[in-house]
């Protein structure tokens, strides 16, 4: 078994044991919703159906009821985007890094995480396929085959383009971070599944869970999945969020063509996706009771890759303004100053301040390790975030002729899509809590015994003291008897006389009555008060199958005394 | 009770033939510096002297700054172990420390390159040169003059020697109180060591950023690139993660370590093909979007070495550095096999010495590209150095921590 | 067939891979583990080999890699050539770092896909699969170890029973695949646990026929003459054990045999309960030496 340094705080609080885990997590499930649920998903479903009206009208009516206009073609959206996207790479971080660098802490949060990712994803994409405008056409992107033909052949997508880079990264991390997700789904649908009584609660999960046998072939391949899963994710997570970072970098527009954009847009990613996942994990271990196993420590690791992420992105920044004047080129120059004193200079202070500054108050452990505190200052993270894309995209793409110049107003569709993205991710992250297995049941019983607070502390059942009583209690096939069943033994007692090779109603029926205190004395003090007078007497009983007679005798005794 | 973990002596001693070849590298290595010298010396036209001139400094100093990166990632490393509440690389601590201990010797050839740099003595850093700053110059150079706020004397002394003394104040710390953490027990150290490690972070964070401007990019003084410090920070964390799994291989293979299982082999076998990801993803990173935006400004960095006489040596290492981790360590088997981390190890730590020199040699020499069996003298022999060093390190403390709540976990890691 | 496969049932993993460990080290062959979380370190135990998955996923990525290359350079470079962004397509080389993200991009797709794809193929499962788990507490906190006869043809059913019954299990059962579960041994600790509280601990018994099934079924093969086919259709007539063919005719055990078909009719069951009377009182030296003398029973 895996030894955990005591230093360690415990992952699983309470006395826990698999039973207890299966109980707690598949709650939700099987029980009814309660009014706060309910609450919360109204109103997410309306903004959604805002959202969705929103959507609607621009597909009905075209682009032009958003707030582009020629001089800003860049704007609202891609900054939406970006940001959607961002949010969705801390679920397949936590699942694939911290998988292989062996953090036990993700066990009870990666699933929550990976859900979040797929929704985030799923939210990002609606922005691009909105502004192609024509969105019946959106599968001419998809298509690496001809698509028109002409004198000249067939005309391909371009295969140079940082925006087709964009369709095939976005579109692999959705559909492995939906593999991944669901392969590792599989074993805890088959545990609704088998605990489902309603017949079409069971139908449902049957299907779901794809006839997980749990077998241990299936385990090794699924470890096997897993991990070469992690390791393909890996690489992945930073390839998306670096090919984003290239819509802009490979372009030779002061302000986005930089170097450190792909590491920097990771970093910023990985920081607003963790921000969310604190978020959506701090209402859900209240609202669905998990506070044992999303702990403070959990809120804890969260804040400190937050604080990590946050430093790293904050250092980009510096780095950026630095280099822009050291490099000593104009117009990059121009471009720093312009987003920190031109007309956007509000969007650049909410950035600075909720992504530099705000994170670094997690330095400080009284904060870090208050829940209330980390949720709220989670929720600034991310308005930063989308500040930070805001800044990135609105103070570079417009026009470069200053009387070209112009201020970009959103209108009352782009913020309704905006708001609407969030009241449908809302919707979906809401019907997943109550329908799903919310934690990762099979990997956290399998860190209860190195990271459960009751094994951590040496309290809980010893499997193997419960081993002997079992025994002892099984005799009926072997040679044991089930020497409990005279009154005064007790399942410690019956494997003290096992030990001692009185292991059957026989052999104590024949045994002197100095020799069974030799044994009781020999095991320490505990257990010299007890007296085993009556004890062969019984046995000799037991063994002759005269159960009424015995258990007569044993209501003239008390506790096997006279 | 539990984490008053068990004594396993363990004391390594460094003898032996490896001693002598040793010591017979560093003589090479000394001979190779003097060979160098000696033929900026002698009649020779300007040009050829300010050539031998040119390979005597950018060799002394890209081996220079090779090993004590090599140090330097120890201590980040180090404080990761510490601030990310790491187990398994507990029974390596005091390897890691070993390395550490280079970081001070290991600044001595960097300062005497920047002492002579300030003194003019060599050409390394270009913007040292007063006249490109002195408007009346024919050499003036108002792109160099644009920058002289950061690229002045003050500042890059000020900050070279607040950095480089806080290195080795973390270094000396931390090898200090690992060394109490084992008389005294308790959770005191670990506690103290978890702070200053955290703080160590943030100031190694920024300030290597700062060094690698003022050290490196600064050489190719019109350049720039945003990010280049993480760039050249990779280089040296992976190079310093292939020492580390050296050395202990080395040490398992006299014997020693008998606590260090397969699992910790696979672990840093991870480390390295994890690092060359990471390395080769930044290389591509930096390459790719300057080639695709093709800016007169920065691509001027990129053809000296792509087109020039450096070429070979510019793809090759980048081939090696990338292909042969990924190729030879993919099986995980691979990566526990001492083989086949041996043959990856020695490849790519050529590899990143390559790489650094990439970095600062066209910058210095030019077209007066020269690479012959100096360059690899003087290697071996900064090699020596470094192994003497470290070894004696080594051989100072007993191999295995005691005390450290985290070596019971460490220990049982599989 | 009614050798069913015998489980034992755990209610922890530790006491299982004990469990495991110390049935294989007497020679049982140990088919399958099921258990709601991976043990690790069973597949050693147990003897089974890992997966060879990820040298799949490496064949996808690599047919991925090769794809996605050949593609772009045919796409871009041969079917319609371009200069884009003064980078010519048609010279792949100098094209390629435009081509590594896509490239790598769709290595990752077929290498994660592909090896997804594998994964439900080899575990043979997909949406609306039935479930093969001997019990449903398998994925919930309960561990079972499957044992088949076929493979264990050295130990009787009874030796089986009885060597997990000292490893501690919750219940011994067996089972086929589909068909519902009979309780070789019932719930241990539940049991004691009964028997304390009262008396009347018979509502977790065993229904009277099945027990006695359960209670001595004998290995009749050790009869020469009888082998597995014959000693099922004996054990589905209710002779069980060596007393139970003991103490019937040869007569009855030829009508048994008769209805089975001609196929069974040319067995003669003569010597049988002679057999079984020395293999009941455990006189195994004489029933040697008496098989010895017969040939094939007759």
């Amino acid at each position: 078994m895996h030894k955990e340094a005591e230093i360690r705080e415990p992952l699983i609080l309470g006395d826990k044991s698999y039973k207890q885990i299966t109980d707690d997590v598949v709650a939700p499930v099987f029980g009814k919703a309660n009014t706060q649920w309910w609450i919360a998903f109204g109103i997410s479903a309306v903004i959604a159906l805002w959202g969705i009206g929103c959507i609607l009208y621009t597909i009905g009516t075209g682009i032009g009821v958003w707030g582009l206009n020629t001089t800003v073609g860049w704007a609202w959206d891609i900054t939406n985007f970006v940001w959607w996207v961002g949010i969705g790479h801390a679920g397949t971080l936590i699942s694939a890094v911290l998988l292989l660098l062996r953090q036990k802490w993700r066990m009870a949060i990666n699933r929550s995480a990976e859900a979040m990712t797929i929704f985030a994803v799923m939210m990002a994409g609606l922005f691009p396929l909105m502004h192609m405008g024509r969105i019946w056409n959106a599968h001419w992107i998809m298509m690496p085959v001809a698509l028109f033909k002409n004198n000249f052949g067939s005309l391909w997508v371009n295969f140079n383009s940082p925006l087709l880079w964009d369709v095939f990264a976005i579109s692999t991390y959705f559909s492995v971070s939906l593999v991944f997700w669901y392969i590792g789904l599989i074993p805890d649908f088959a545990t609704i599944r088998d605990r489902a009584v309603k017949p079409l609660q069971k139908k449902i999960y049957s299907i779901l869970s794809f006839g997980w046998t749990g077998n241990a072939k299936a385990w090794i391949r699924f470890e096997e999945v897993s991990l070469v899963l992690a390791g393909l994710a890996t690489p992945l997570v930073f390839s998306v969020h670096s090919i984003v970072s290239m819509d802009f970098a490979t372009s030779v527009i002061p302000g986005w063509h930089t170097t450190i954009f792909p590491p920097y847009f990771v970093a910023g990613a990985i920081f607003s996706g963790f921000a969310m996942v604190q978020t959506l994990l701090l209402i859900v271990r209240k609202v669905l009771h998990l506070e044992d196993y999303i702990t403070v420590k959990h809120s804890e690791y969260m804040n400190i890759v937050i604080v990590i992420t946050g430093s790293m992105v904050g250092t980009a920044y510096l780095s950026e303004l630095f280099i822009a004047w050291y490099s000593g080129v104009e117009y990059e120059s121009y471009a720093f100053l312009n987003r920190a004193r031109g007309p956007y200079w509000w969007a650049y202070l909410a950035m600075m301040s909720c992504n530099v500054i705000s994170p670094l108050l997690f330095f400080s452990k009284k904060l870090r390790t208050n829940l209330w505190f980390s949720f709220i200052l989670s929720i600034v993270v991310n308005i930063g975030m989308w500040f930070e894309r805001f800044v990135i995209i609105m103070s570079t793409a417009r026009d470069y002729l200053p009387s070209n110049w112009d201020y970009f107003h959103p209108t009352f569709v782009d913020i309704g899509i905006f708001i609407g993205t969030i009241g449908i991710f809302f919707c979906l992250f809401l019907l997943y809590a109550r329908t799903f297995p919310v934690l990762a049941l099979n990997e956290l019983k399998s860190i209860l015994k190195s990271s459960g607070n009751n094994y951590k502390a040496g309290t809980a059942p010893d499997p193997f003291k419960h081993n002997q009583s079992a025994l002892a209690a099984t005799s009926g096939l072997g040679k044991n008897d089930d020497l409990t069943k005279i009154e005064g033994i007790g399942p410690k007692i019956a494997q003290l006389l096992i030990a001692d090779g009185i292991a059957s109603f026989a052999a104590l029926s024949s045994a002197d009555v100095d020799t069974i205190k030799a044994v009781l004395e020999k095991a320490g003090k505990r257990y010299q008060m007890h007296d085993p007078t009556t004890w062969p007497r019984q046995a000799k009983l037991a063994l002759e199958g005269k159960w009424e007679q015995l258990e007569n005798l044993q209501d003239e005794l008390k506790g096997g005394k006279h | 009770m539990g984490s008053a973990a068990k004594y396993i002596e363990d004391n390594y001693k460094f003898s032996g033939l490896a001693k002598t070849v040793t010591w017979v590298l560093l003589l090479v290595g000394l001979v190779s510096l003097v060979l160098l010298g000696l033929e900026m010396t002698g009649e020779h036209s300007a040009e050829a002297h300010h050539a031998a001139s040119a390979r005597f400094w950018s060799n002394l100093y890209v081996n220079s700054f090779f090993f004590f990166g090599i140090s330097l990632a120890s201590l980040f490393f180090m404080a990761i172990h510490y601030a990310a509440e790491v187990a398994w690389s507990t029974v390596l601590k005091r390897v890691i420390e070993a390395i550490g201990t280079y970081i001070l010797p290991g600044v001595i050839p960097m300062l005497i390159v920047f002492v002579a740099a300030s003194m003019h003595m060599n050409h390394i850093f270009h913007w040292m040169d007063p006249q490109v700053m002195d408007p009346a110059s024919e050499h003036f150079d108002a792109l160099i003059a644009h920058k002289k706020p950061f690229l002045n004397q003050t500042v890059f002394w000020g900050m070279t020697l607040l950095f480089v003394l806080g290195y080795i104040w973390y270094q000396r710390a931390t090898r200090r109180w690992s060394l109490q953490e084992d008389e005294q027990g308790g959770l005191e150290v670990h506690k103290r060591n978890f702070n200053w490690s955290a703080a160590f972070l943030v100031f190694f964070g920024y300030s290597s950023i700062v060094v690698v401007w003022l050290w490196i990019m600064s050489i190719d003084t019109h350049w720039f690139s945003t990010l280049f410090g993480w760039y050249v920070f990779s280089g040296i964390w992976i190079s310093f993660m292939t020492v580390l799994t050296l050395v202990v291989l080395w040490l398992k293979r006299l014997g020693h370590m008998p606590y260090v299982n397969r699992k910790h082999i696979h672990d840093l076998g991870k480390w390295m093909f994890g690092i060359s990801f990471l390395w080769t993803y930044l290389w591509f990173s930096q390459y790719m979007l300057i080639w695709y935006a093709n800016i007169p400004e920065e691509v001027t960095y990129y053809i000296p070495r792509m087109f020039g006489e450096y070429k070979a040596l510019f793809f090759g290492m980048v081939f090696v550095n990338f292909v042969f981790p990924m190729i030879l360590l993919m099986d995980s088997e691979n990566k526990m096999n001492p083989a086949y981390l041996t043959i990856v190890g020695v490849l790519i730590l050529c590899g990143h010495w390559c790489d650094v020199y990439m970095l600062i040699t066209p910058a210095v020499m030019k077209s007066h590209f020269h690479f012959g069996l100096l360059e690899v003298g003087l290697a071996l022999g900064f090699l020596a150095a470094f192994i003497l060093i470290v070894s004696k390190a080594l051989s100072q403390r007993n191999l295995l921590v005691k005390n450290n709540p985290y070596l019971e976990e460490s220990l049982h890691h599989h | 067939m009614s050798m069913k496969k015998i489980y034992g049932l755990y209610n922890d993993d530790t006491v299982l891979t004990h469990a495991a460990k110390a049935v294989v080290e007497k020679g049982v062959h140990v088919s399958d583990v099921y258990s709601p979380f991976p043990i690790h370190g069973i597949e050693n135990v147990i003897g089974m080999k890992w997966t060879r998955l990820a040298i799949c996923a490496f064949i996808y990525g690599l047919t991925g890699l090769v794809i996605a290359l050949s593609g772009m350079w045919w796409f871009m470079g041969i079917d319609w050539p371009m200069i884009i962004g003064g980078k010519p397509n048609f010279a792949f080389y100098q094209n390629v770092p435009a081509f590594i993200p896509i490239a790598f991009e769709f290595t990752v797709l077929c290498a994660a896909h592909g090896m997804a794809i594998t994964y439900f193929i080899r575990n043979w499962t997909f949406p609306g699969s039935a479930a093969r788990n001997p019990d449903p507490r398998t994925t919930d906190a309960h561990f079972a170890m499957e044992i088949d006869p076929h493979f264990n043809s050295k130990f009787s059913k009874q030796e089986i029973v009885n060597m997990l019954a000292a490893t501690a299990p919750v219940e011994i059962f067996e089972k086929n695949l589909g068909e519902e579960k009979v309780a070789l041994k019932k719930g241990a600790v539940s049991t004691a646990k009964a028997t304390k509280k009262t008396t009347v601990s018979k509502a977790v018994a065993i229904p009277p026929k099945k027990a006695k099934i359960v209670g001595k079924k004998d290995d009749l093969t050790k009869i020469e003459g009888i082998g597995p086919k014959i000693k099922s259709i004996l054990h589905d007539n209710g002779i069980l054990s060596f007393e139970d063919l003991a103490s019937s005719t040869p007569a009855k055990v030829k009508k048994i045999l008769a209805a089975q078909g001609k196929r069974y009719q040319m067995h003669d069951p003569k010597t049988w309960p002679k057999q079984a009377k020395l293999a009941a009182d455990g006189k195994w030296d004489a029933l040697k030496k008496l098989q010895d003398k017969l040939d094939g029973g007759k």
